[in-house]
C-alpha cells in the first residue's frame, strides 16, 4: 500500500516515513504543495497525508486540485497538521478530506492504524 | 406696477460692482486658500449674491426672500454647524441693513420694520429646524456607521485572534509533535532496541511531552472560551448514545482495572440541543479525574431530565475533595494536595475548562463530597427549547 505525505518538515516527513515503512507501508514523500500533486500523479498513491501550512501551494489547494482531477478524486486524503482543527476543519470537509489530524496529537502509530483501518473498510 | 430696478443707472454701477467683487472675491479664495477654509468664503459669497438677487427682485414680490432658505438649508443639512450659523448670520445681517438703509432712504425701497422682523424670525427658523432635522439625521447616520464600525472591529479581531491561535498551535505543536513522536517510536521499539536506562530516558521524554500537547491544548481551549472567541456548536442530540458511548471508550481503554465505569439513566430519554463535543469533553475530564482519585470501586455516570434542564452527575468512591479547597477547585491551575499525593501529572485546568464550557451553555457546575468517600460532581444543560422537545 502506498502512501504519500506531503510536508514541508523535514523531521515530519523523516518521522512518519520511518514509522509506516516499518509497518510494512511503501513511503512516498513530498516537501510542499507543487511536488505533492506532481508525485500524486505520476505514482497513484492508495492514500494522501497533506499537511497545510506549506510554500507554493498549501494543502487545502492541494487538496481542491486533487478532488478536481479524475485520475486523483478518489484517493483518501488526510490532513494532517499543527493548525487546529476549528481553523481549517470545515474548509477541509467541504473539500473533501477523509479527516483532519493534528500531528501533536497523532503520532506515527496512530496514522499507522488510520491507515489501517482504512484499508479494511 | 413695480418699479424697474435696472433703470436706474446707479443700481447698474451697484451691480456691476457687486458682480465684480463677487468674481474677484471667488477668484481670490479658490486661488490662495485651502480647500477647508475655502468652504466658508464660498458660502458668504453664495449668501452676498442671493442678498443682492433678493433686493433687485423685490419688486416682482417678497416671495423672492425665500431665495435665503436655500443656502441655509444647504449648510444646515451639510452637517457644517459653522457654516450654518454663518450664513444665517448674514442673512440676518442683510436684512437689518436693509432695514437700516430703507429707514434713512438711501435705497429706494422701503423695508418696512415689521417685514423685516418677520423676515429675520423666518431665516432663524428655517436654520434651526434644518440643523434640527441634520442631527437627527447625523445621529441616525453615526449609529449605523458605529453598527458597522463594531461589526467592522469584532471581525477583525475574530480573524486576527483565529490567526494568533493558528500560529501559536503551530509553532508550539510542531517540534513537539516530533519530539513526541520520535520518543514514542524510540520508547516502543520501533527505532532499534535500547538499554533499560535509554528507554527510560526515552520513556520520560515521551510522558511530558504528551503533557506539554495537553497543556497547550488546554490553555489554547481556555483562551477561546475566555475570550468568547468559541462559537458553541448547538445541536440537538440524544445524551444516552453520547454517555454509551464515553463509558463503553473508558471500560476498554482504562489502565485501572479494579474500577468499573458503570452508568444509570431513565428509560425517556428527551433529546438536547447543546455543543455534543463540548458536553462530551467535560464528561470526559469528570470521569479521568474521578479515575485517577478512586484505588478501586465504581464509578457511577447517571442522567436526569425535566422539562427545563438534563442534569449529568458522576459519583465516585474515591479519596474526596478537602473542606479547605471547596472554593478553589474550579479555579485555573489548581490542585489539591491530597490530590497532588496521587498524581502530579495533570494540569490543574481540567475542572476549569469544565465551568467555563457548562457556563457558556447556560448552566451551572457543582459538587458534593466527602473527604476519603467520595465525589459526585453534577453539571445542568438548560434545554434551549424549553420542553418542546421529541421524545425517544
Amino acid at each position: 500500500m502506498k502512501v504519500l505525505i506531503v510536508d514541508d518538515e523535514s523531521g515530519i516527513l523523516k518521522m512518519y516515513s520511518e514509522y509506516l515503512s516499518t509497518q510494512g507501508f511503501e513511503v512516498l514523500t513530498a516537501s510542499n504543495g507543487e511536488e505533492g500533486i506532481k508525485t500524486a500523479k505520476e505514482k497513484k498513491p492508495d492514500v494522501i497525508l497533506l499537511d497545510i501550512i506549506m510554500p507554493k501551494l498549501n494543502g487545502l489547494d492541494v487538496l481542491k486540485n486533487l478532488k478536481q482531477d479524475p485520475d486523483l478524486k478518489n484517493i483518501p486524503v488526510y490532513l494532517l497538521t499543527n493548525l487546529p482543527e476549528e481553523c481549517s476543519g470545515d474548509k477541509a470537509k467541504e473539500l473533501g478530506a477523509n479527516g483532519y489530524l493534528v500531528k501533536a496529537e497523532s503520532e506515527p502509530k496512530v496514522i499507522a492504524d488510520v491507515i489501517k483501518d482504512l484499508n479494511k473498510n | 406696477m413695480p418699479q424697474d430696478p435696472l433703470n436706474n443707472s446707479q443700481t447698474y454701477i451697484l451691480i456691476g460692482a457687486i458682480a465684480s467683487f463677487v468674481l474677484l472675491y471667488y477668484l481670490v479664495i479658490y486661488k490662495y486658500f485651502s480647500k477647508s477654509k475655502r468652504i466658508y468664503l464660498k458660502e458668504i459669497a453664495d449668501i452676498v449674491l442671493i442678498g443682492v438677487l433678493i433686493h433687485l427682485l423685490k419688486d416682482y414680490g417678497q416671495y423672492f426672500f425665500a431665495l435665503y432658505f436655500l443656502p441655509i438649508a444647504a449648510a444646515a443639512l451639510s452637517f457644517e454647524f459653522i457654516s450654518a450659523l454663518l450664513i444665517a448670520t448674514i442673512a440676518v445681517l442683510f436684512v437689518v441693513f436693509e432695514i437700516f438703509l430703507s429707514s434713512y432712504d438711501l435705497i429706494p425701497r422701503q423695508q418696512d420694520i415689521y417685514g423685516g422682523i418677520w423676515q429675520i424670525g423666518l431665516i432663524l427658523l428655517i436654520t434651526i429646524f434644518c440643523r434640527f432635522l441634520a442631527i437627527q439625521l447625523k445621529e441616525e447616520k453615526s449609529l449605523k456607521e458605529e453598527a458597522i464600525a463594531r461589526q467592522k472591529a469584532l471581525e477583525e479581531e475574530t480573524k486576527r485572534e483565529k490567526e494568533f491561535m493558528s500560529l501559536t498551535s503551530h509553532q508550539l505543536y510542531t517540534p513537539l509533535s516530533m519530539i513526541r513522536g520520535f520518543s514514542g517510536m524510540l520508547n516502543d521499539g520501533s527505532m532499534g532496541k535500547l538499554s533499560t536506562k535509554q528507554k527510560e530516558a526515552a520513556s520520560q521524554i515521551y510522558e511530558n511531552s504528551k503533557r506539554m500537547v495537553s497543556l497547550i491544548s488546554e490553555l489554547l481551549s481556555i483562551s477561546r472560551i475566555e475570550t468568547g472567541k468559541i462559537k458553541l456548536n448547538y445541536r440537538s442530540f440524544d445524551p444516552k448514545s453520547l454517555l454509551d458511548d464515553i463509558v463503553f471508550n473508558f471500560n476498554e481503554t482504562k489502565e485501572n482495572k479494579k474500577v468499573k465505569v458503570i452508568f444509570k439513566i431513565p428509560k425517556e430519554i428527551i433529546r438536547i440541543e447543546a455543543d455534543a463535543d463540548k458536553i462530551r469533553q467535560v464528561i470526559y475530564n469528570l470521569i479521568d479525574n474521578a479515575l485517577k482519585y478512586t484505588p478501586e470501586g465504581e464509578i457511577l455516570v447517571s442522567l436526569t431530565q425535566d422539562q427545563k434542564n438534563t442534569v449529568f452527575s458522576i459519583k465516585d468512591s474515591g479519596i474526596g475533595i478537602r473542606p479547605e479547597d471547596y472554593d478553589k477547585i474550579f479555579e485555573p491551575f489548581y490542585r489539591g494536595k491530597n490530590i497532588l499525593e496521587l498524581d502530579n501529572k495533570g494540569t490543574g485546568l481540567g475542572l476549569y475548562i469544565a465551568r467555563l464550557i457548562i457556563e457558556k451553555h447556560g448552566g451551572k457546575i457543582w459538587f458534593a463530597s466527602k473527604e476519603n468517600r467520595g465525589t459526585n460532581f453534577s453539571f445542568n444543560v438548560p434545554n434551549k427549547n424549553n420542553g418542546y422537545i421529541d421524545i425517544q
